[in-house]
């Protein structure tokens, strides 16, 4: 398995996007992306000529909608379901989302602490809680300025709120791109552990939950429990685990690159381990924990200490299958 | 080419987070529909209804700060925002969603635009469904014409 540098929400002139499809796919490719899924407001007219493009670029493109809703966001990746948009209203959204997660798709809830009436209607999560709480992941960051802001913050806080009720829910970024930007202010990658970039295997590696997101670090990390090794998303033995990080640049990233990194911390439902590291040596850190364990990097860019790194959850115990991974439907622990 | 409709329609600010659906019906024959579709107003320009609207929002959403009144007021003018669907005799083809307030979009079984999938313009009830996103003016004045071509 090795990680994908993946987009996983877009949008063209099929909805309120100013690239058309094809100038998406050529733009993802000029970006050194792996994959990207189309996630049009409310339609999949686009969806055809992305995937042909994708084709003749050498570039993965994996159908998907937004579901934008009166009341909150929804990118659907995988376009399986039938879930029509119209028809999701608070009372019914978590049926919504189970159905589509049983058509094979895999939900996440898009910018959920976004400023939405009367700035971006519907951008801002309004739904109950309870009620999103078995979408397969969750946009941690989003947009321009991902790691930085108020609602950048409360999505954090949001997520280690659901992680800490024993839920697994994988971290993501959503890029929610729009328009062509030849250098974005600030912006990130969500890196989907697969083993290929092919829809199928990038599916299914977001149906884990083998994600981390990033500002200009790439981090290879696992989880090592009685002498197995376990990716990002996997469900763990109970007891201890040694959680082994190593970064390193992500050498085109094009916003402004971190100069060096601070510390790990090991981020567990039981507290929180800091330990140094810097660019290209690997740490090992131990760690118990009951529910869920993070791991978050901290460096300097711009001559500040920023959280540039977040990993998706390893979990504790309860119901994995036999490659010890995530259930990727209907997520409770 | 025929006129299907023509009509105006009146949304209240109590009608945002609704659909309005409007039905016509398309006749044996019809190989593709025009469809023009407009709204107004766009923008509501009372600056101080505006800050404090995003100001109350703001607050009731993130319970803190998001912005600076600085940048609250680069936000204005808050505008109105419809998205549009079509339903066929066979189901849904698409959405148009984007801030628009003029748009056409072309409808045949070879070709659609702005968000719809190309479909047999078959004949039978049709719906087009006018999805209010955010409405922040009393009233917005909607004018749909659609036209077949045979």
């Amino acid at each position: 398995m090795r990680f994908f540098r993946c987009e996983l929400h877009t949008h063209t002139t099929s909805s309120d996007g100013s690239m058309s499809p094809e100038e998406l796919v050529d733009r993802a490719v000029e970006c050194g992306y792996d994959a990207i899924v189309l996630t049009d407001h409310n339609t999949v007219a686009g969806v055809k000529r992305a995937i042909s493009a994708g084709k003749n670029r050498g570039l993965t493109v994996i159908p998907g909608i937004e579901w934008t809703t009166f009341w909150g966001h929804f990118t659907v990746t995988g376009g399986t379901s039938d879930v029509l948009w119209r028809d999701i209203t608070p009372q019914n959204v978590d049926a919504m989302i189970k159905r589509a997660q049983e058509k094979g798709d895999v939900v996440a809830v898009a910018h959920p602490k976004r400023m939405g009436f009367p700035l971006c209607s519907g951008c801002h999560c309004d739904y109950d809680p309870c009620k999103i709480k078995g979408a397969n992941n969750y946009e941690v960051w989003s947009h321009y300025y991902p790691n930085e802001g108020v609602a950048a913050r409360q999505q954090r806080e949001q997520w280690y709120s659901l992680l800490s009720e024993g839920l697994r829910i994988g971290a993501v970024y959503g890029y929610d791109w729009h328009r062509r930007d030849d250098v974005p202010p600030s912006y990130a990658y969500t890196y989907v552990g697969a083993e290929s970039a092919s829809e199928k295997d990038i599916l299914s590696g977001l149906g884990r939950g083998t994600t981390y997101i990033t500002v200009g670090v790439l981090a290879d990390c696992a989880a090592v429990c009685e002498g197995r090794e376990y990716p990002i998303g996997s469900v763990l033995p109970k007891g201890e685990a040694e959680i082994s990080v190593l970064c390193e640049r992500i050498e085109d990233y094009r916003s402004d690159k971190p100069d060096e990194l601070t510390r790990a911390e090991i981020r567990t439902d039981k507290g929180v381990t800091s330990a140094p590291i810097r660019f290209g040596e690997r740490i090992k850190v131990k760690t118990t924990f009951e529910k869920y364990c993070v791991v978050e990097i901290y460096g300097k860019r711009k001559r500040e200490e920023q959280l540039l790194a977040i990993t998706s959850a390893f979990y504790a115990g309860g119901i994995c299958d036999d490659h010890g991974t995530r259930r990727s439907a209907g997520n409770r622990a | 080419m025929f006129v299907v409709l023509d009509g105006t329609y009146t949304l209240a600010r109590a009608d945002m987070s609704t659909h309005t659906k409007i039905p016509f019906y398309l006749p044996e024959g019809v190989k593709k529909l025009h469809i023009d579709v407009a709204y107004s107003p766009k923008y509501n320009y009372n600056e101080e209804y505006g800050l404090a609207l995003i100001e109350k929002s703001m607050m009731k959403q993130a319970g803190e700060p998001l912005m600076t009144k600085g940048e609250m007021r680069a936000c204005l003018p808050l505008d109105n925002h419809l998205s549009y669907s079509i339903d066929s005799p066979k189901g849904a083809i698409g959405t148009a969603h984007r801030g628009n307030d003029r748009q056409s979009f072309l409808i045949s079984e070879d070709f659609a635009d702005g968000g719809f999938y190309p479909c047999e313009t078959v004949a039978g009830e049709w719906t087009f469904v006018i999805s209010a996103t955010c409405i922040i003016t009393d009233t917005v004045t909607v004018s749909l014409r659609i036209e077949a071509e045979e």
